[in-house]
Order: C-alpha cells, then structure tokens, then sequence
C-alpha cells in the first residue's frame, strides 16, 4: 500500500497538473463517450432502416400496349429469348440480392362466373341464332339468340344484328353457330361481328369459321364451337394468378399500391416447401364467397404465349388453395391471385403485361446498380428504382456515420497525444524518483503501482463524471442529428424524377445502451493505466549517454559586412541564416501555394455549382399517376398553357391521338404521278358503323404532334432512325400544313411508297362530348415527308398538330387563337334559333347538305338546336375562311366558337355542328341555340380558356429556360395544381421534372462545399496558427542571441527590429516566390487568396513579435541564465 | 577611489515554495585596476553578485555604486552598454556575426560604426593576441580560448572601466584559460581596468589581487 499511498500524495501535491489533466481527461471522456452514442445511434439508425426500407428495381418494356397487364408482347418476347437484356448478368450485378421474373398463369375456378365488365374480352360470345332473315334497310341479317353457348351476360332471346360473310347468304330457316363479338345497340338490338376463331385441337392449331350451320340434332358436345365457347368461358372468367416469392417487396404492394386488409402474406417457409395458399383481393373473394382460411379451388394454367392466348388453354388440374390474405382491390389489380411461386408452375421467359420483372436490391446499392444496368438496356427497356424513400431518409445519417466515425478518429489521436503527454509529465518526468525508488530495493512493480494509483484515480474520477455529462449532453446532440438530417432532406423534391418512389418515414429515436458509456470510461481509464505502464518502462530504462553532435562551421570564412546601421544585424542574419533562413522562406512558399490551391479548389467547385445550376435544361414531361412517362394520358392544355404562361418553359411540346386511321393506297407518287385510289365511305347504319367502329378501334393509330423525337414512342430511345424528305425536318411538325404526314418504314415498304408520294387514309376519330362520344370518319391524302424506324409494332403516322396548339409558343401573328376570341353578340351576325321560327328547320337541314355528320347524329342535333339552353351552332364558311380555318375540321372535332354579348361582359359557348354557305350577303354568320341571359361567365382570357378548356393531349413534354430556377418552376407547377407523383393535387394531371441526375450532381456538389468551406475555414485557421507557432518558436530558440543583445545593452527597439524585421522579411520572400510560383504554374488568384497570404503574413509577424516582446519583457538575467 | 561600492546589497530567488537568500546584505567597494576573484561554493552567489554588478538586475536590498552613482537610478541598458562588461563561461559570441562584428557590435551599440570601428576592432584582435586572419572568421570557426580573447576583445572595445568575468575559464583547459588570466590581470595592471573574476578555479587564485569568499551570503575578503 506504501508505493499507492505516495503515489496518491505524488498526484496530491501537484495541484496545477492534476486539475488540468483532470479536466483533459473529463472532457475527453465525455467527448468520446457522445461520439460513441452518435456512432451507435447512427449505426442503429441505419441498420433499423436496411430493415425496414426495402429497395427493387423493376424491369419493363414500353411496347406498343404499354400499361396493359393482359398483353402478350411478341417483340418482346422475340427480345428476351435474343437474351437482349441480359438478365442473368444484371442479376449478377453487384447490390442485387434476388431477381424475380414477372410470372402468371391463369387460375381458373369452376362455378365462377363473371359478368363485370372487368374481364379479359368482354363482349366475346358464341351464339346460336335462329330466325335469321335480312334486313335490307341495316344491310345484315337479324336473328334471335336461341341458345347462348358463352356470353358475359345471357343474351338468350335478344334480336342480333349479323352479316354473313363477302358474297354469302345464309338459310333463313336453319339455325347457325356464331362466334366472334358482340355490341349493345343503341335499342334493344346487339350488333354481332363474327370472327373466326384461333383453336388447338389433337396438337393442331385450327381456324374455327366465324360461323356455322347448326345440325338439325344440335350442336354435338364435342363441336369446336362448344370447345371455343369453353375456351371463352375460362379465359374470361379466369383469374391472374401471379407467382410471387416475397409479397412485401413485389412491386405494388412495396410501393403501397395494395395493402392487405385481412390475414396475412404467405410466409418463406410457405413459399420455399410450395405450399398452395394464395392471397387474393377482396373483390374476389367477395364474389368467390370466400375469406381468410378458406379453400379455393383453382386450376392454374401457365400459357406459353400469354395467359389470354386464344387457343391452347387445357385447364391443367385442380388444386386447392389456402385463402391466408385479403388485399384491398384497386382498378389495376382487381382480380389478381398472388401464390407463391414454385418450380411447379411452367415458365414462360416472356411475361403477359409489360413487367419484364424485378430486382430486389440493397438498399445503399440501388443508385449505383441503376447506372450501371440501366445504360446498356436495349431499345424501348426501362428500369425504375423504387426504395421507398430510403436514399432521401438514409443519406443524412450515411453523412452522419461518416462525420462521426472521422470525429472519433481525431478524437482518439487527442486522446492519445493526452495520454502521451500526461504519461510524460506524471510518469516520465518523475524518472529520478523512479529510478531513486529501483536504487532504493522497490521493484518494476511497486514503481508502476506508485504511478499507476494517482493516475488512475484520476483518471477513474474524471471518467465518471465525464461520462455523466456526456450523459446529460447525449439528448441534445441528438437532436442536433436529428435536425441536422431534417435540413439535410429539406431539398426540394416536388414533382422530382428522384422522388417517385413511395416514402415511408422511419422515425429516429435512438437508446443508447449503457455498455457505450462504460465502454468510454475503461478506455479512458485502461488508457491512463497503459500511459503509465508504457512510461514507466520508459522512465526505467537505463539512458545511454548521447553523443554530442559536433558544432558544424560554416564551410568557408565569412567576410565581415559593411553594413551599418540598426537593421544590419537582421538583414545579417537573414543572409547567413542557412537552413533557417530558408525554413522560413519556404514555408511560406508553401504557405502561399497551399493557400492558392485550397481558394482554387474551394472556387472550382463553386464555379461547377454554379455552372450546372445555370447551364443544365430541365426537361420536365406529364406523366402517370405514379410518374412514369408514357402516351395516352388526358393532359388537359388549359393548365399546360398555364404552365406555359409563367414564362419559365423554354419549349412544349405535346402529341394527342387523333384518329385510328386504314391505308387506303397511294394517290400520287414523288414524280407527281396520279394513281386512283377510291375513297371509303362513312358507314350508312349503325349495324356498320359499329362494325367498322369495331375495326378500327384496334388498327394503327393517327397522331398529331410537335415534335416526333420527342413523341412517346421514343421516350425511351436514345437514337430515333427518323429519314426526312429534302427540305423538311421535324419542325415541319410545328407548322400549319397538316397535310404532311411521317409514317413507319414497315408500312412504306409493306405498301410500296416511297418519301414524297401522297396516301389517302381512311379515318376514324371519336370525339368524347356532353352527350357521349361521337365517331366522324373522313378520307385524308397526306404527303409522306419523313419516315422512321418504329420501336415497337405499333404503326402509328404522324401529322403536324397544326391548329390544336396555340399555347402561346408560335409568333403571335401565326396564332390562330385571336381571330376567333369573341365574336361580337349584336343581333346581325349571330341568330338565336328557336322552335318558333318556321324557317330555322329548312335551314339547318339545308346546311347539312354537304354531310359532317354521321347521319344519324343530325336529326338530333336539330332537335337540340332549336331548344332552349342548347349549346350548338352553325357557322358560315365565309366566317370560317376570314379565321383560316377548315371547314371540315372546324366541325369534326367540335370545336366551340365564344359569342360574346355587345358589352362584351357577357360570354356563351357554342359547339359548332355545321358549316354553311351564305346565299344571302344579309344572312347572319352564326345561327345558335337560343341564348339564355343567364349563361355567363366573366371575360377574362376567356377565348384562351375557351379553346383549351376543350383540348386535351395524350402527352406533354417540355423543356425549362436555361438558367431558370427550379424552385419556381416546381411552385409554378404547383400553383397550376399539377398532381404530383403520389401525391394528389387540383388537376389529375401529373407532371414529373426529369432532374433525378441534375439532383444526385447539385447535392453531391454542395456537399462539397459545404464540407470544404468548414474544413477550409479550419485549414485557414489553422496555416494562420501554424504561422503565429513557428515564428513564435523560431524567435524564442534564438534567445540565446537576444541574452546577449540584452547583456552588451543593445536598445529594445533596436532588438525588436532586428528580429522582428529579420522574420517579416523572410516570410515576405516567401509568400513573394510562391506567389510568383502560383502565377508561372498559370493558376487562377481566387479572391480569398491575397487577403489570406496577408493574414499569414500578418500571423507570422505577430508571433515573432509576441515572441520578442516576451523575451524583452522578462530580466535580463533570467533570460541570460535560462538554458537555451 | 572605488569604481563599484556595493551597499548592504541583499537578493532572493522566490519559488512557490521556498525562498533562497543568495545574498543577504554584502558590502564591498572594488578599485581600478585590480583583479579580483570571487569564490564560494555552488550557489553561494557569486554569479547572482555578478550579474547584479553588471546591471542584469536590481538588488532587492542596499544599492551598488557605480563611480558613486546607484545602479538603481541609471538605465541599467545604457549601464550595460558604457560602464559594465561582462565575459562569459559559454563566451555569448553571436554565432551568424564575423569575429569582426561580433567585436565591434557594441561599438555600434554606441553610435561608433564603420572603418573607426572595424580599426578599433582589428586593434584589439591584436591586443588580445589574435591574428589578424581571425576577424572574418565565424566564432563556431574558432577554438574556446580564442573564442573568449574574442569575448575579451568584445568587452574591453566597449570602453568600459568594469570588467566581469562568470568563469572565464570554466570551459578551457589549463594552458587555454591561464593565458586568459595573464590577459585580464595585464587588462587590470596595465590600463587599469577593475576585473573581477567569479571562479571555482583555486589555481587562479594566487594571482589574483584580492580574493573573496562569499559564504552565507555575505561576503568575505580573505
């Protein structure tokens, strides 16, 4: 006890040392211990997030049908058996856990029956009629449904319109088999279009005629046309079952589109031994008349070729399966089955719908397994990462670990220098007494005990109560993190390409675990007792004498200087200095260069923060609901233009469907050739409009658009091969001519017409309005003047959009909007109809001669027209030319004209449903409905409203000013209430800004800075300190020198200036050279940089003069007998 | 008539804690030129008596005299400067100065510079027995005992009367520092200037013209 007590004494009596180590060691304890909650909190943090985050990249082909889960895609499947992408060596990318191909079959129950109108082919049926006969006035027979072999809803008994085929007829007085579709009339008739039928019978694949005789004994079981109407039957009354390994990270319900409303996911153990349990939607299992824990019967059927395929479908057996969950149904997945999946199920590669499949990720891996698979994906491949949000929520405390774990690092060399210099003043310097304490028969030991008790009660006590205060710190720097991550997700992601994910909050509420704080105080008091172990050893270790190093003289004799006055000794000094002169010197060279590079860097990254923040264009694009881009949207124009209006976007451009068109030949060939193609005409019964109607619907589409490249179907091309013809180019998309037309290159060398030749193209355009929608057809002689490589089998031709696009992006002059703003409401050009005048009946009829109309819409409109509060007109074509319109597509697609009153404070619309020609110069230009005073809205840009609030397009695409700020741009978006992604807003429009790319660039960059400005701002520091230091040390190693300028009597001032101008001369010369040296090497001098080599130099004076001062302040004689 | 009378002269080293009386109230007066040697064992004082005489400090106590005015009321750097020259053991050359600058530095000090003073300088090379060829020499270049003929030409070219040398010979060998003695015992003889020698070394001793022992912080004439 003898060697602890002295030493406790030891510690005792050295009052000074022991309360500043004591007060080191507290504040080292307690901030090693809060470095070592926030690792830990952080850690946990993140490791709770890995857990609750999870993080997939779904594969998916945008093909022609894209959005339509029921397609089979053959270019798609042709694709992936190409092996093009490769699948398997994306699986193997790094940060890929599992990949999962989108897998389905078709379930099909017995006894289930579906009559929504939800299913795959609502209206397929096959029937058999009896009491056919013709109808001459329809052009089709009618018949009556006698037996009803497959239909969505029994239509035993209802009247059917039907046609035989080109030059048949049928035998009114037998029964026929008819299989193909079937459209409700407007009355109690059916309209039938038969269809031949695609069956597999002996392995065979057959065409069952869309027709047949019925045997007078009826129709056998084995009949194709009962194995067509059982095909039907399962087919449409199937169910998708979709093959899944892990419920909660396929897609929709990761992203939250499904959740399960009752029971539970199938489990792993489920899932790897095969088990039948499926978990299915409400809907279904409400029609089913089953839930959780009961059995399903189900027999799952996977196609090759898509699970709707028309022929092949053999039920494969049935099997029962364990209803454990219920999902809440949604439009897209009203009657999906997900089961788990299992080498049971066939495989197909190519998958029904458009999801190739999926990736599951780590979470931290995501981004860079998106750059690195997303590049090389072939045409018309696009992948979309979905991590819940976990990047936004976890980069922070990425950050934090980071800063926390280098906060450690420094903290732990402080610790060490402390220990190292607390070992040395406690231990060390107590080397006589040690080895007094050896010489005096104690042992190693005894001498480690008798420092090692005074330390480490030292250390003990400090170490608790640091930890203690740390304890009472450890909340509020927790919530410092918290608030630091918060400002660190404060970046604006509204309408962000970076933020489509659904995002889940994982809250941030660490415990710290008492091992951390005991932890801190055993390092802490295990590294005092190591201090003293290791300089004690020290302390004991016999010295050897050190040799003592010969004085150098100068290498040759000086030459004594002529120089005289107060300043010759420095400049002296200066000259003969040697190595110390040129120390000083060239550390401020390097001071200065140091400096420069550190304001260059600091500048450089500010500058590419600045340059990308001004030079990037954003392109931002209307999209789906859940973001992603793609055609046959309904973006209304009216918030388009307001958008538009705000003067931020550069450019538009937008596309819209116009029509389903059919080729009908070549009119003219490039040499200006004229070849007779016949014009098709409009359907003249509704029997053949819905026909027809029926055709057309699913043929190849017309698009009007401003810019191809720019068109959905080359979204996700990178290199569209588009062909122009000499002297035009996309932009002739954006003029007037609508004549023009680029085409496919499949349908040019299908149909043989070259670039230039003129087609004529039957078209069909339906036009939704108050009263339904309305069907117009017409023919249209285009000039092919450009042609392109289509992506998918879609055979769309575009045309300019000419006349739908005001938007304000045309040079006012070639606006048609103004002419037709108002038209003035006095009584002379615009005639109110009514039932009352005897004429106005005449008249109309008389401006339909020339038809615009289907001809059945005609005598209802007359009917609307001449009543009250109706909303028609009929307008002059004189009115129309002054307006530069076309007659024909003035009224095709219902355009509205707005009749102002004469005051003009007063506006009524009109849709416009006939044109005619004035006979009379007296006649009015407008003749309307009735107006009725009541009808009025405020006028204020009304015609632009007017003719937008009429217009929509089935995709938007548009590019920002350059340099225009993106806040506003996302404010204005949000002030015109586009929808953004996942979260709702005014108008059902969604609108996505594509600057995912521009935001991982900017955040990484201003991270940069962040960081750099305080590490440079402590680097600044820190040359300023390193300067005061040296110099300060410099001048204090040379008063051996100044004792004896004291000592001979020298003046004050005369010693000041000798060592003071001595070290400002050399500094300068320094700064001097690396300045010169900076400016040779061709850098830029950044504006921080001359005011901090000044406040170098200024740093280096004051030490050197602090250093003096000190020396001259002290005796004389102290400084003369202190030891140099 | 005594160039330097010291009065009840007392000084104290204070530390935290303890005080050390180096000096508890000694009087003397030395004369010009006679050499004198102060002895005594390690921390007597000798070498705090000296450095009082030579204007590094004040006594705490008493007074001394220079030429019958108090240290106390000069400018003890002007006194440093003009009246009192010291040598050290360790001979304090500046290591970057030529033997030349090093010996007319203090002439400088004076307002004494260029060729009046390098002649002054090169004389008293001479007088202490240097040739010639040292005086663009780097003190680091010569042996100890010429480095402090060197020092002894530094302290005799500030003209001062008083010359005080901290065991001149302390750091050379017998040879060396007897030479040095026979140089400040003709300094005293010879021009008259008051030396006064602190020293361990008894060989001196004889030659010396006074001896004094400082014991108990007092000294004692012997």
């Amino acid at each position: 006890m003898l060697a602890e007590k002295n030493g406790l004494k030891s510690t005792w009596r050295s009052p000074g040392k022991t309360c500043l180590f004591f007060l080191l060691l507290l504040a080292l304890t307690a901030v090693l211990s809060l470095g070592l909650c926030i690792f830990n909190a952080v850690q946990s943090y993140l490791d709770q997030c890995d857990d609750y985050y999870r993080t997939i990249a779904e594969l998916e082909y945008v093909g022609a049908g894209y959005g339509d889960s029921t397609v089979y895609d053959s270019q798609l499947a042709e694709s992936l058996s190409d092996g093009s992408p490769d699948l398997e060596a994306m699986a193997r990318l790094p940060g890929v856990l599992s990949w999962e191909p989108s897998r389905s079959g078709l379930g099909v129950t017995e006894d289930f029956h579906r009559t929504d109108s939800g299913v795959y082919d609502p209206d397929a049926a096959v029937l058999i009629l009896r009491n056919l006969f013709w109808d001459s006035k329809m052009g089709a027979y009618v018949g009556t449904v006698s037996q009803c072999l497959y239909s969505r809803t029994d239509m035993t008994n209802v009247m059917v319109f039907v046609q035989a085929g080109e030059g048949q007829t049928l035998d009114q007085s037998s029964r026929y088999v008819f299989v193909g579709r079937y459209v409700e009339g407007s009355n109690s008739y059916a309209y039938f279009l038969p269809e031949d039928f695609l069956l597999e019978q002996d392995g065979q694949e057959i065409t069952l005629p869309a027709y047949s005789q019925v045997p007078a004994e009826g129709l056998p079981e084995d009949s194709p046309y009962q194995e067509a109407a059982r095909i039907l039957g399962w087919r449409n009354n199937g169910l998708r079952v979709q093959m899944v390994s892990d419920l909660e990270t396929y897609r929709p319900f990761q992203q939250e589109e499904l959740t399960l409303i009752h029971g539970r996911a199938f489990t792993r153990e489920e899932q790897e031994s095969g088990a039948k349990v499926c978990v299915i939607s409400d809907r279904i299992a409400e029609l089913l008349g089953v839930t959780v824990g009961d059995s399903l019967s189900l027999s799952v059927n996977c196609i090759q070729g898509g699970i709707f395929t028309f022929h092949g479908l053999d039920p494969a057996a049935v099997e029962t399966y364990t209803v454990v969950g219920l999902y809440g149904w949604t439009k897209d997945y009203t009657d999906w089955i997900f089961v788990p999946d299992s080498p049971d199920y066939a495989a197909d590669p190519c998958p029904t719908g458009y999801v190739v499949g999926q990736f599951l990720l780590e979470n931290d891996k995501a981004e860079a397994f998106y750059e690195t698979a997303a590049a090389p994906l072939p045409m018309g491949f696009r992948l979309t990462v979905y991590d819940q949000g976990y990047a936004v929520t976890a980069a922070p405390f990425q950050e934090l670990l980071r800063i926390a774990a280098i906060f450690l690092m420094i903290c732990c060399l402080v610790i060490l220098a402390v220990l190292a210099l607390f070992g040395y003043l406690f231990v060390y310097r107590q080397r006589e007494a040690a080895r007094t304490m050896v010489a005096l028969g104690s042992g190693k030991l005894h001498v480690y005990r008798y420092f090692a008790s005074g330390s480490g009660v030292l250390a003990l006590l400090a170490s608790v109560l640091g930890v203690l205060l740390s304890s009472r710190l450890e909340q509020k720097a927790l919530q410092f993190l918290e608030d630091f991550a918060k400002r660190y997700q404060a970046a604006d992601l509204r309408f962000s390409s970076g933020s489509l994910s659904v995002s889940r909050t994982l809250a941030f509420s660490p415990q710290t675990p008492s091992r951390i704080y005991l932890l801190a105080a055993g390092l802490m008091v295990l590294g005092v007792l190591a201090a003293c172990a290791v300089f004690t050893a020290a302390a004991l270790r016999e010295k050897k004498p050190r040799r003592k190093r010969p004085v150098r003289a100068p290498r040759h004799a000086g030459r004594s200087s002529h120089l005289s006055g107060r300043l010759k000794y420095a400049l002296l000094s200066l000259r003969r200095g040697g190595m110390r002169t040129a120390a000083v010197a060239l550390l401020a060279l390097i001071v200065a260069v140091f400096l420069g590079q550190l304001t260059a860097t600091a500048d450089l990254y500010r500058d590419q923060l600045a340059a990308i923040t001004g030079n990037t264009t954003f392109q931002g694009y209307s999209s789906s609901l859940n973001g992603l881009q793609m055609d046959r949207l309904v973006v209304r124009a009216e918030p388009l233009q307001a958008l538009y209006d705000t003067g931020i976007i550069e450019d538009m451009d937008v596309s819209c469907i116009r029509a389903h068109y059919r080729y009908l030949g070549m009119t003219e060939d490039p040499g200006g050739r004229s070849y007779s193609v016949s014009t098709m005409e409009a359907p003249r019964n509704d029997y053949l409009l819905e026909t027809l109607t029926n055709q057309m619907a699913r043929g190849p589409l017309l698009t009007a658009t401003t810019s191809l490249t720019r068109s959905p179907a080359f979204y996700y091309t990178l290199a569209p091969e588009i062909t122009w013809l000499e002297g035009y180019s996309e932009e002739c998309l954006r003029g007037y001519d609508e004549s023009l037309c680029v085409v496919p290159t499949t349908l040019m060398e299908r149909e043989g017409f070259p670039l230039g030749s003129k087609i004529r193209l039957f078209t069909m355009v339906t036009v939704d309005g108050q009263d339904g929608s309305r069907t117009y057809f017409d023919n249209e002689d285009l000039t092919v003047v450009g042609c392109y490589v289509p992506v998918t089998l879609q055979e769309t031709i575009y045309t300019p959009l000419g006349y739908v696009f005001p938007m304000g992006i045309r040079p006012e002059e070639e606006s048609s909007i103004d002419p037709y703003d108002y038209i003035a409401w006095d009584g002379t050009d615009v005639i109110p109809l009514s039932e009352d005048n005897p004429e106005a009946r005449t008249f109309l009829e008389d401006v339909w001669g020339t038809e615009h109309l289907a001809s059945n819409a005609v005598a209802e409109y007359l009917e609307k027209l001449l009543k009250e509060d109706g909303d028609l007109c009929v307008i002059s074509q004189e009115l129309l030319a002054q307006w530069r319109e076309d007659p024909d597509i003035f009224v095709r697609d219902g355009m509205r004209v707005a009749v102002a009153n004469p005051s003009r404070d007063a506006v009524q619309y009109y849709y416009v449903i006939g044109v005619f020609e004035k006979t009379d110069p007296d006649m009015g230009d407008i003749y309307c409905s009735p107006m009725t005073a009541d009808l009025v809205d405020p006028l204020h840009g009304e015609g632009l409203r007017l003719r937008l609030s009429s217009i929509t397009y089935g995709s938007a695409i548009f590019t920002l000013k350059q340099g225009a700020s993106l806040t506003r741009f996302r404010d204005s978006l949000e002030e015109s209430g586009f929808t953004e992604p996942g979260v709702t807003g005014n108008v059902r429009n969604c609108a996505v800004i594509d600057d995912k790319d521009y935001n991982a660039a900017v955040s990484s960059l201003e991270r940069q800075v962040r960081y750099l400005d305080a590490l440079y701002k402590f680097l600044y520091a820190l040359t300023g300190i390193i300067g005061l230091t040296v110099s300060f040390l410099l001048v204090n190693f040379r008063k051996g020198e100044l004792a004896i300028m004291r000592g001979l009597g020298a003046q004050p001032v005369r010693i000041f200036l000798n060592f003071f101008l001595e070290q400002l001369l050399l500094a300068l010369l320094g700064c001097g050279l690396g300045t010169g040296l900076w400016a040779l090497l061709g850098r830029p001098f950044e504006t921080l940089y001359f005011p901090l080599v000044g406040m170098y130099l200024a740093c280096w004076a004051l030490g050197a003069a602090v250093s003096i001062l000190m020396l001259l302040r002290s005796k004389a004689l102290a400084v003369l007998s202190d030891r140099e | 008539m005594a160039i330097l009378e010291i009065k009840n002269v007392q000084f104290s080293y204070r530390s935290r804690y303890q005080t050390v009386h180096a000096l508890k109230g000694v009087d003397y007066a030395f004369e010009q030129g006679r050499v004198y040697a102060l002895v005594g064992k390690s921390g007597s004082g000798k070498s705090t008596l000296l450095s009082l005489m030579a204007g590094l400090d004040l006594p705490q106590e008493g007074e001394i005299l220079f030429e019958g005015q108090p240290t106390s009321a000069m400018n003890l750097n002007q006194y440093r400067r003009e009246k009192a020259a010291v040598i050290y053991q360790s001979f304090r050359l500046f290591p970057l100065l030529t033997v030349e600058e090093n010996v007319t530095y203090p002439m400088e000090l004076r307002g004494l510079g260029g060729k009046a003073a390098r002649e002054k300088a090169r004389m008293l090379i001479e007088k202490v027995n240097l040739p010639e060829t040292v005086l663009n020499r780097f003190p680091s270049m010569l042996s100890g005992g010429e480095q402090q003929r060197v020092a002894i030409a530094r302290a005799m070219s500030m003209d001062s009367r008083l010359l005080l040398a901290d065991e001149p010979t302390g750091n050379l060998d017998t040879e060396n520092g007897s030479r040095i003695i026979d140089l400040l015992t003709d300094l005293a003889h010879k021009d008259g200037y008051c030396v006064i020698i602190a020293t361990h070394d008894t060989e001196i001793l004889p030659r010396m013209d006074q001896v004094c022992r400082i014991q108990g912080g007092k000294l004692i004439p012997l």
